[in-house]
C-alpha cells in the first residue's frame, strides 16, 4: 500500500529535497520563480474552504508566501463554504459589497461576467498564453468575446467501489462496473444479497454535486442538457427531453425505484452525506474525486485496503464526465488602483507551483504544472490521482450561459426528484425541465 | 306623543366630544414624538424602506445576465397567478399553516389545562415543555432532519430494530409524507408559546366562578365549556393569530428540513419567494410573491390588532 500523505511525510519529503520548510514561510522552487514585489494595496479575497490537513497546510504555505512576496499587499482572506457561497456572493455583489478577487467554480463565472460583475482577466494579464491553460477550462471563461477569468485548477470526478462489499455480494471484487447497464446490475445485486445500497446516488436540490454526478450519465447515453455535446455548442439548442436524455434518466429511475437499491436518502443527499453512507458500508460504489480516498484514510482506515478508484463507466454512446475545476476572476468592485496587486497576487496563485500546491488532489490549471517538481511529488504521493487525471480526457464542460446555475443546480434536480418521486413520468419530467429551460432561456433573451 | 317630540326637539342630543384630528393630535404630544422619532427613523429604515422597494421591484424584471432590472409592469403578478406551483404551494401553505396551527393549539391548551392543575411536579414538566420554544430554530431543524433522515434517521432505525419496519421511512422524500413530517416538527417547536399564553390566561381566571359553578352542580365538562372557554376567549382568539402569522411567515424549519423539496411537494410561500430571488434570481417575481403574502398578512394582522383593542375598548368602557 503507497503512503498516505500527513504532514510528517510531507517534510521528511522536504527534508530530503533539501528545500526550505514551506510551512509558515517560502518554499525554496517558488522563491526562485518569482521576485518580492512592491506593489501595494488592500484587497479581499474569497474562496472555498478546505477539506483535508494537508490541502490546509498548503494554504497556509501559500499565504505566508504571499506576506512573503507582496509585503506591502494588506490582503483579507475569506473562505466561505461551496453550498454557501453562489448564494452569499450574488447577494454581496448585487449590494456593491464582496471580494475583489474570488476563486470560483468553473459553472458560476460566466453568470458573474455576463451580468457585468467581473473585469476582463486573460492569461495575457499575467503574462501567459492562451495554451497555458486547458482550451475548455478557459473557454468556461469567456463571455461575449471577453475573457473574466484564469482557471487554478482543473478537474474530473472518477468511479470509487469498495472490494469487500462487491465480494460480499458474490461480485468479482477485482471487476469493476464499465458500463450504466452494469451498474444498475451490480447495484441492484449488492442490494440484493446485503440489504445495503449499491451505487450512491446523489440528487439533492440547488447542490453542484448533482449535476456533476447526473450529467456523466446523461452524456453517456447521448443526451445533454442544451448542444453542450457538440464539438462547437451554440447553447442555442434544448436536448433535454430527447429520447438519449429520457434513456438515462430511466437508469436513475431504474436504481431508485424499480431495484430500491441506492440510498433511501439520496434525493437530500450532497455528496457529504453520500461519503458518511460509503464510509459507514452502506454504500458499494459511487462517482467520487480522488480527495475521497484521503478523506477514508484519514476517518476509516480500515476501509482504505478495500477501495478501488477506475473510470467512470461507459454508455451506449460515450464515456463522459464533467470538466470541473475553478477559475479566479477580478470582480468589478476592483479599483484601478487596486489592480497591479491583484494582478501579482493572481500570477503568483495561478504558477506552475501553486497551481498544484493549491489544487492538492486537483489537476493544475496551468498546464506547465504538469512539469513541475510538486506534479511528480502529488503523483507520487496521492493514490489514484492518475485516474482523475486520465477522466480528463472525457470531460465535457457545462453550457457556458449565464442561465448555467440556474439550469445544473436547479431545473435538473427538480427534474431528477419530478420522476424520482413518480410525482411525474420521465416523458412528462423532461418535457417540464425542457419548458423550464426554454423559459429560463426566453427571460434572459428579453433583456440581453 | 307630540308633547314627547317637543320634550326632544328642547333637548337636543348630546353628542359625544369629536376627538382632535391627527394633526392636532401630533402637535399636542410633538415632544412624545421627538422622544421616539430615532425609534421610529430606524424601523423607517429596515421595514417602510424594504417593504416599498420590494412593492417598487414587483414591477421589474430583474434577470441574472444583467446588472439592471427592467419595468414590465403587472407582468410578474400575471405570471404569478398563471403559475403552475402556485396551485401547490397554496395548499402547502395552508396545509403548514392551519395544521401546524391547530395541532400546536390542541396541544398547548392539553398541557395547559394540564400544568393548571398544579400537580405534584408540574414545575419540572412546564420546564421541559418548554425546551423546544428555546432551541434555536436552525438547531431543532438540523436535528429532526437527522432523526427522520431516510437512512441514518433515528426514528426508523428505532422501529426497525423493533421489529416493525424493514427499510427506512423518507420522511422528507417521500412526496406523501414530507408535508405531515414537516408538520409535526413545527407543532413541537410551537406548541410550547401556545402553552405558555393558555396557561397565563387560565391563571388569570377567577377562581369563585368555578367554585360558584360547582355549588351549581357543574360537572369538569361543563365548567370547561362554560367557563373556561370564554373566559379564555381573548387569549384563544391572539394566540390563534399569532400563531397563523408566526406559522404562515415561518421559513427556517422548512426550509432547512426540504427547501421545499422534493419535487415541491413541500414548497410554501415563503420557501418559493427565497428560492425564486436567491437561487434563480428573479427578484421581481419573488417580490411580486412577497407583496401577496404580505397583503394576506395584513389581514390577519388587522384581525389581530382588532382583537387586542376590542379588549382594551371594553375594559376603558367599564
Amino acid at each position: 500500500m503507497r503512503q498516505q500523505i500527513s504532514r510528517r511525510n510531507m517534510l521528511k519529503m522536504m527534508g530530503a529535497a533539501g528545500s526550505l520548510p514551506f510551512l509558515g514561510g517560502l518554499s525554496g522552487m517558488a522563491s526562485r520563480a518569482f521576485a518580492q514585489s512592491d506593489a501595494a494595496g488592500a484587497f479581499t479575497y474569497w474562496q472555498v474552504p478546505t477539506e483535508t490537513p494537508i490541502e490546509t497546510e498548503q494554504y497556509d504555505a501559500f499565504f505566508a508566501y504571499i506576506r512573503e512576496q507582496l509585503p506591502n499587499l494588506n490582503l483579507t482572506n475569506e473562505t466561505i463554504g461551496y453550498g454557501d457561497m453562489l448564494d452569499t456572493l450574488r447577494v454581496a455583489v448585487r449590494g456593491g459589497g464582496g471580494p475583489q478577487v474570488a476563486t470560483l467554480p468553473i459553472l458560476w463565472g460566466v453568470e458573474f461576467a455576463a451580468a457585468g460583475f467581473l473585469r476582463p482577466l486573460s492569461p495575457a494579464d499575467l503574462g501567459y498564453t492562451d495554451e497555458t491553460f486547458w482550451p475548455k477550462a478557459l473557454a468556461s471563461n469567456r463571455w461575449q468575446g471577453e475573457t473574466y477569468g484564469v482557471p487554478t485548477n482543473n478537474e474530473t470526478l472518477a468511479f470509487i467501489y469498495n472490494k469487500q462489499l462487491f465480494e460480499d455480494a458474490g461480485l468479482d471484487p477485482d471487476v469493476a462496473p464499465t458500463t450504466w447497464e452494469e451498474v444498475v446490475e451490480f447495484s441492484n445485486q449488492v442490494h440484493t444479497n446485503l440489504g445495503i445500497s449499491g451505487f450512491g446516488m446523489v440528487a439533492r436540490l440547488n447542490n453542484g454535486n448533482t449535476p456533476f454526478r447526473f450529467m456523466p450519465l446523461l452524456w453517456s447515453y447521448g443526451g445533454s442538457a442544451l448542444d453542450e455535446t457538440d464539438d462547437n455548442p451554440t447553447y442555442q439548442e434544448i436536448r433535454i427531453n430527447s429520447p438519449e436524455s429520457r434513456a438515462a434518466m430511466q437508469v436513475y429511475y431504474d436504481m431508485y425505484v424499480r431495484d430500491g437499491s441506492v440510498p433511501n436518502s439520496a434525493l437530500d443527499n450532497s455528496q457529504t452525506e453520500n461519503r458518511e453512507l460509503f464510509l459507514a458500508g452502506q454504500v458499494a460504489m459511487m462517482i467520487s474525486h480522488p480527495t475521497e480516498y484521503n478523506i477514508v484514510v484519514n476517518t476509516a482506515p480500515d476501509l482504505a485496503e478495500s477501495v478501488e478508484y477506475v473510470l467512470i463507466p461507459e454508455g451506449p454512446v460515450r464515456r463522459a464526465v464533467v470538466f470541473g475545476g475553478s477559475n479566479i476572476h477580478i470582480l468589478s468592485t476592483t479599483t484601478d488602483e487596486q489592480l497591479e496587486v491583484v494582478k501579482e497576487f493572481i500570477k503568483i496563485r495561478t504558477n506552475p507551483e501553486w497551481s498544484n500546491r493549491m489544487a492538492w488532489f486537483s489537476n493544475p490549471g496551468n498546464l506547465d504544472g504538469f512539469d513541475d517538481e510538486w506534479w511528480q511529488t502529488r503523483s507520487e504521493q496521492i493514490r489514484f490521482l492518475n485516474v482523475g487525471t486520465a477522466m480528463l480526457d472525457y470531460g465535457i464542460a457545462f453550457p457556458v450561459v449565464p442561465e448555467a446555475t440556474e439550469i445544473m443546480n436547479l431545473i435538473v434536480p427538480t427534474m431528477l426528484h419530478n420522476f424520482l418521486t413518480e410525482t411525474m413520468t420521465i416523458e412528462e419530467a423532461a418535457a417540464d425541465a425542457e419548458a423550464q429551460i426554454q423559459a429560463v432561456l426566453d427571460r434572459s433573451a428579453q433583456t440581453s | 306623543m307630540a308633547n314627547v317630540r317637543a320634550e326632544m326637539d328642547a333637548f337636543p342630543p348630546i353628542s359625544a366630544p369629536k376627538p382632535p384630528g391627527l394633526l392636532r393630535q401630533i402637535v399636542k404630544h410633538r415632544y412624545e414624538y421627538l422622544y421616539i422619532a430615532p425609534a421610529i427613523g430606524v424601523m423607517g429604515l429596515v421595514i417602510l424602506y424594504p417593504l416599498i422597494y420590494t412593492i417598487l421591484l414587483s414591477f421589474f424584471n430583474t434577470p441574472a445576465n444583467n446588472p439592471n432590472v427592467f419595468f414590465n409592469g403587472v407582468s410578474n403578478y400575471i405570471e404569478l397567478a398563471q403559475d403552475n406551483l402556485l396551485g401547490l404551494v397554496i395548499r402547502n401553505t395552508l396545509y403548514w399553516t392551519f395544521g401546524s396551527t391547530i395541532t400546536s393549539f390542541a396541544l398547548g391548551l392539553l398541557a395547559a389545562l394540564l400544568l393548571n392543575q398544579r400537580l405534584p411536579g408540574s414545575g419540572i414538566f412546564s420546564a421541559i415543555m418548554v425546551i423546544p420554544y428555546v432551541i434555536g430554530q436552525v438547531t431543532a431543524a438540523y436535528l429532526w432532519r437527522w432523526l427522520m433522515h431516510g437512512d441514518f434517521g433515528v426514528i426508523s432505525l428505532t422501529l426497525m430494530e423493533m421489529g416493525l419496519l424493514d427499510r427506512p421511512i423518507s420522511f422528507l422524500q417521500d412526496p406523501a409524507l414530507v408535508m405531515t413530517s414537516l408538520v409535526i416538527v413545527n407543532t413541537w417547536k410551537s406548541f410550547p408559546f401556545a402553552m405558555i399564553m393558555l396557561l397565563a390566561g387560565l391563571q388569570a381566571i377567577p377562581q369563585d366562578l368555578y367554585k360558584a359553578a360547582r355549588v351549581d352542580g357543574a360537572n369538569r365538562f361543563q365548567q370547561f365549556i362554560e367557563i373556561t372557554v370564554p373566559q379564555l376567549m381573548p387569549v384563544i382568539l391572539v394566540t390563534s393569530v399569532l400563531l397563523i402569522i408566526g406559522n404562515m411567515n415561518s421559513f427556517t424549519i422548512p426550509y432547512l428540513m426540504t427547501g421545499g423539496g422534493p419535487a415541491h411537494q413541500s414548497e410554501l410561500v415563503i420557501t418559493w419567494v427565497y428560492n425564486e430571488s436567491f437561487q434563480a434570481l428573479r427578484f421581481g417575481f419573488a417580490s411580486a410573491i412577497s407583496v401577496a403574502l404580505f397583503i394576506v398578512l395584513l389581514i390577519f394582522s388587522y384581525f389581530y390588532v382588532r382583537a387586542l383593542t376590542r379588549g382594551q375598548v371594553s375594559s376603558a368602557g367599564e
